[in-house]
């Protein structure tokens, strides 16, 4: 786990907001995280695009799932997730919702039970028939914790929780709610050489999605 | 349909078609006016040209879903028939609810009427009524269960009503497509409650479904449809439409007479699905003879 992002998710009043750190591994990604721009060749001809560091994807038009762990875990796990919704999604004609999403994951998780993913994963949207947000993360095995207030995962976990519960307050509007949680991504950072490279931040409202790039030291 | 015209036909044209096939093609009407057939099947099921034997008999083959020439499969319509022959069922829409009701067939005064499995649940809130075989509509049921379980148990909400219906659908469709089995001689109405809405859904043995608002099915069905294009409302309310549904299904009623251990009412609201017991449905009948009476 040791390519680990963190990732960070809060409610608010009407809205949520996810904050991943971008998770670096090799030499390349680094260089392209400090020249911050979109696709770019390095030095050594490889070409990373600044998105492929994101850890957090969008599933739908108000639903956000997050992952923090091994990246080829990642990203088997999120094409086989994306494989089970859609089926779901042409099944039913209609978006699915958080909670049949999480259930997916969970089950998809659990199937793995002795030979797990090595990944930790938040699962934040809106419901569209309650338009309630609503966040949950979920261990290696799928087992789910649906919060009221923020969920975090990765190395960094306990420092976030930590930090996070200074911060936070029930019923934070959205801008408010985008303060607390680059301040918590902030102070909570674990420090060592994959660290520091910035965070991706996303705020979710009902009609329309915000993202901002915290630049991190860089160093 | 145009079912009826093959069998029209007469001998000495139908053996000469034959002749000159020599075997190959399906033609189940052919058959059964001209050919006798060794093995014991009646001849008038859709059996088909199968192997020449030695002595120029034909021997049917083991598909007893197979198209015939004018584009139809016999076993289809025979299976809606049967459905259509038994016992009524009646669905009805409403604002804030749907109910559906059908007739037990008892055999005499000593069956214990509310033993007689003609209502099924199928999940929280979505029910089920049948017409025609009963132990057809057994089976359909633990495969609807069993749909309906796993989904809740792989996504921990409850099966929205297409969805369910979707895949029964497929389910029945296997017994139209497969050889030594015949498919299920029942006709199915679906209530459930999704979404803050009423669904009702027609099925019938071919997995092939229809949402409706109101509709009777079975024994005297046309009667029955007539009574409800008429008196049905999209505003109606659910108590109503029990109300309608009853006496819809009293019309199609041996001797239009029916009391309430000869039926099973049940509805599906925002609490879920729920069957009335007999005592419940008294009083609703009492009041009916009362306004019949008058």
């Amino acid at each position: 786990m040791d390519k680990a992002g963190n990732v960070l998710a809060m409610l608010g009043k009407d809205c949520l907001g996810i904050v991943s750190e971008y998770c670096i591994g090799s030499q390349d990604q680094a260089e392209e995280a400090a020249s911050t721009s979109a696709a770019a060749s390095t030095s050594t001809g490889a070409e990373t695009d600044c998105s492929e560091l994101n850890n957090v994807f969008k599933f739908g038009e108000r639903l956000l799932v997050g992952f923090s762990g091994l990246n080829t875990d990642i990203l088997e796990v999120r094409s086989q997730l994306r494989f089970r919704k859609n089926m779901h999604e042409l099944k039913e004609n209609c978006d699915i919702n958080p909670v049949a999403l999480t259930n997916l994951l969970s089950n998809l998780l659990y199937e793995h039970r002795f030979g797990p993913f090595l990944i930790e994963s938040i699962v934040a949207g809106f419901d569209q028939d309650t338009m309630e947000p609503y966040i949950c993360s979920m261990d290696l095995l799928g087992q789910a914790n649906v919060a009221k207030d923020f969920v975090a995962l990765g190395k960094g976990s306990d420092q976030l929780y930590g930090v996070s519960q200074a911060l936070w307050r029930p019923n934070l509007e959205a801008d408010q709610l985008f303060e607390v949680i680059c301040q918590s991504a902030v102070c909570a950072l674990h420090r060592d050489s994959l660290r520091g490279w910035g965070s991706k931040v996303m705020i979710l409202e009902f009609d329309q999605l915000t993202e901002h790039t915290m630049k991190g030291r860089v160093d | 349909m145009s079912n009826d015209s093959g069998d029209k036909m007469d001998t000495g044209e139908a053996s000469s078609v034959q002749e000159g096939d020599g075997g190959g093609e399906e033609s189940s009407e052919n058959d059964d006016e001209s050919m006798e057939c060794d093995c014991d099947c009646d001849k008038v099921a859709g059996h088909s040209k199968g192997l020449e034997t030695r002595r120029g008999r034909k021997r049917c083959s083991e598909v007893l879903t197979s198209f015939n020439e004018s584009g139809n499969i016999h076993q289809l319509e025979y299976a809606n028939t049967c459905a259509s022959k038994a016992e009524p069922s009646v669905g009805i829409v409403a604002k804030n609810g749907v109910v559906i009701v059908t007739e037990k067939k008892l055999g005499s005064r000593l069956i214990e009427s509310n033993t007689v499995f003609t209502m099924a649940k199928i999940s929280e809130s979505i029910g089920m009524v049948y017409c025609g075989i009963e132990a057809d509509f057994r089976q359909v049921t633990t495969k609807a269960t069993k749909i309906a379980t796993s989904y809740l148990v792989s996504r921990d909400q409850a099966i929205p009503v297409n969805v369910l219906l979707k895949d029964l659908g497929d389910n029945l469709q296997v017994f139209t497509q497969s050889t030594r089995v015949r498919p299920f001689g029942l006709a199915l109405l679906i209530a459930g409650w999704h979404r803050n809405r009423a669904h009702l859904y027609k099925m019938n043995c071919v997995g092939s479904f229809q949402p409706v608002r109101a509709v009777a099915i079975g024994r005297n069905a046309e009667v029955c449809n007539t009574y409800l294009e008429r008196h049905y409302t999209d505003a109606i309310e659910l108590d109503a439409a029990i109300i309608l549904a009853i006496q819809t299904l009293k019309l199609a009623a041996v001797n239009n007479l029916i009391c309430s251990h000869q039926m099973a009412v049940g509805f599906s609201d925002q609490n879920g699905f729920k069957r009335m017991t007999d005592d419940e449905v008294e009083p609703i009948l009492e009041h009916l003879r009362f306004e019949c009476l008058s």
